[in-house]
């Protein structure tokens, strides 16, 4: 009976026991830490006994170091997920300067969910104003914004990536914005054109 | 008597060369740093990253101690950081008493201090002083990076919470654990191209794909794990080439001196005197594997790429001048807000185009095809540059398809706006000035 427990368990761990994270968090998840410091030094030392810093499992997982019960973050809320990764800076770092850390990724994100608002409040007007093609850019202007800008400068915060928080984070943001105001723009121009003319 | 007349325009000169001075030094005498610190207000975690400026060293633990105290406290407090002091050569150097805690951090916990290049210079003095030396080659260097972000409008003007993320790299001038990280500080750290990547990479400098991409970074992806990076950085302890090896000739802490200014950002001549010893310091350290011939021909090559990238972004910049003399741009330099910093051009706004008009600025507040042009220039046209100098053909390839895409793509819009500059033209102004993150940058900093 046991060795049949056992081999039930074994099938049931098996297609986790060969997965890492990156086989499903592949891209800017995988990518945003991988250029942090941590990430760089936990690859270049990647095999060795002690580990300087941590990978994906060292921060997501506090509570179960084993790679297949990492999948709580999710469930909890983000302040819930944070305070449990911040444990585990503190083996390294002081409470003053995770505290501080996480403090400035949080107002960064602040800014960055401002150019959200901005966005979605022009989304709205172009919903009452424009239609067709315009309307068609400006909304999917908006979900590059949404759910690229604004994610990986989210993971540029957390993974503490600079590229991320930048140049792929608040500088993207500020490119899909200044486009969603363009096309606005040229649409009230095009409806202008068509009123002069009398199409 | 006419002598004395001539003296009038020299004491003018002096005083306004004088009154430039104090008026550069006032400036720099506010809260923030650099030449606008009077405009802005450090971010919290500022004194993390320019320590020497704006650290200031927390009260709750009072005492002097010595290092056995510092780590039996840390051994449980901060258990990684021991450990990685104690894997590192200053616990344990050779002829000579362990380099500790208070050597480096000062032993009055109220008054603890985080270590600045300055701090390390007392025992590394060579590669402080080689550090320092690279202020004689101007930008782009490590040494001047933090007064290149802060003297920046953009980083000026924009809400500091957000320019944190500038000076994360920028800080590669005033601490020493961008590249060799705390507390381990080891030198084979910093011999391996990963350690470059956290800045060394995203779209403007793409060093890292475009090392990786090439031949070189191939071979050591394949050998990284082989190989004892323990070694100095001298000709034949190493088979591949790193970021380092090449960059910092010997190992030497200066990375500016082979490097010709603004390659990628502007149409520079390769061949003026100064630029041809530069040339050859390159192909000499190419020749401690390759022939000299062979490494020239590599050069000249990318000089071919170099032009052809500018014959393109030439034709874009004429394009876009042509469209702001006839006064095209939707919106205008004056429909949207201006830098706060930039007084003139509250008065003569002005759309900047190319370098020499502040182009690097122009990603943000500017009309759709300003921000194509930044990133055809910005992110394209560097990339293209990174690929080709290390020796990536295929990225090369891929970033002047960006090129014509982007060149094609400006054309289509220009036209788009000359067709409608002389129509009707409704004010933008409520949708380029209004808004909530837009309101809120005009009043913070």
């Amino acid at each position: 009976m046991r060795v049949v427990c056992l081999f039930l368990l074994w099938l049931v761990a098996l297609p986790a026991a060969g997965k890492t994270c990156v086989e499903c968090h592949a891209g800017a998840a995988e990518r945003s830490w991988a250029l942090s410091k941590h990430g760089v030094i936990a690859r270049i030392e990647a095999g060795r006994e002690r580990r300087r810093a941590p990978d994906c499992t060292g921060c997501h997982s506090v509570e179960a170091q084993a790679p297949t019960a990492t999948h709580y973050a999710g469930k909890r809320s983000r302040a819930q997920a944070r305070e449990a990764a911040t444990e585990s800076c503190r083996a390294c770092h002081s409470p003053r300067y995770t505290t501080e850390q996480n403090a400035a990724a949080q107002r960064g994100l602040a800014i960055g969910e401002m150019k959200q608002r901005e966005a979605e409040a022009l989304v709205a007007t172009a919903r009452r104003e424009t239609a067709g093609e315009e309307l068609a850019r400006i909304e999917s202007l908006f979900a590059t914004l949404r759910d690229k800008n604004l994610r990986e400068l989210r993971l540029g915060l957390a993974h503490q990536s600079p590229d991320y928080q930048w140049w792929l984070g608040q500088a993207a943001l500020d490119g899909s914005l200044l486009r969603i105001k363009g096309t606005l723009g040229e649409a009230r121009r095009n409806r202008a054109v068509a009123a002069t003319t009398g199409k | 008597m006419s002598r004395r007349w001539l003296l009038i325009p020299v004491l003018l000169s002096l005083a306004g060369i004088a009154a430039g001075m104090a008026w550069v030094d006032w400036s720099k005498g506010g809260a923030g740093s650099g030449l606008y610190s009077r405009e802005w207000q450090p971010d919290p975690v500022q004194g993390y990253w320019d320590p020497d400026r704006f650290y200031q060293p927390v009260a709750s633990v009072e005492g002097v101690f010595p290092a056995a105290e510092c780590i039996a406290c840390h051994e449980a407090l901060t258990p990684g950081i021991v450990a990685d002091w104690r894997d590192s050569r200053h616990s344990k150097p050779a002829n000579r008493a362990p380099v500790a805690c208070p050597d480096c951090h000062g032993a009055d916990h109220r008054k603890l201090r985080m270590p600045t290049p300055k701090v390390c210079a007392e025992c590394h003095a060579v590669q402080h002083e080689a550090f320092q030396s690279e202020k004689q080659y101007g930008f782009p260097s490590h040494v001047l990076a933090m007064e290149r972000a802060t003297d920046s409008k953009h980083f000026v003007d924009k809400p500091k919470a957000e320019t944190t993320a500038c000076v994360q790299c920028h800080s590669v001038a005033t601490k020493c654990d961008s590249c060799h990280t705390r507390h381990r500080f080891d030198a084979a750290e910093a011999r391996r191209p990963e350690a470059c990547t956290t800045c060394h990479s995203g779209p403007p400098h793409p060093d890292d794909e475009t090392y990786f991409g090439s031949a070189h970074g191939k071979r050591y992806l394949a050998e990284a794990q082989q190989t004892d990076w323990s070694k100095p950085l001298r000709k034949g302890n190493y088979a591949v080439p790193t970021c380092a090896y090449c960059h910092m000739r010997n190992g030497q802490h200066v990375v500016a001196d082979k490097s010709i200014w603004q390659f990628g950002l502007r149409q520079v001549n390769p061949n003026t005197a100064e630029n041809k010893v530069k040339r050859e310091r390159w192909v000499e350290v190419c020749t401690d594997c390759h022939d000299a011939g062979f490494s020239r021909r590599n050069l000249t090559e990318m000089d071919r790429e170099r032009a052809q990238a500018w014959q393109v972004l030439n034709r874009t910049e004429r394009l876009l001048r042509e469209l702001r003399s006839e006064k095209a741009f939707y919106p205008a330099a004056g429909e949207r807000p201006p830098y706060p910093t930039d007084w003139m051009e509250a008065w003569f706004p002005k759309e900047r185009i190319g370098f020499f008009e502040g182009q690097a600025s122009s990603f943000y507040n500017v009309s759709p095809i300003e921000r194509d042009y930044f990133e055809m220039w910005y992110f394209a046209n560097l990339g293209s540059y990174k690929a080709a100098a290390h020796g990536a053909p295929q990225l090369v390839k891929e970033g002047h398809e960006a090129l014509a895409h982007a060149e094609k793509s400006i054309s289509a819009q220009a036209g788009a706006l000359r067709n409608k500059a002389r129509g009707p033209r409704p004010d933008l102004r409520p949708l380029w000035m209004e808004g909530e993150y837009t309101m809120h940058n005009r009043k913070h900093n």
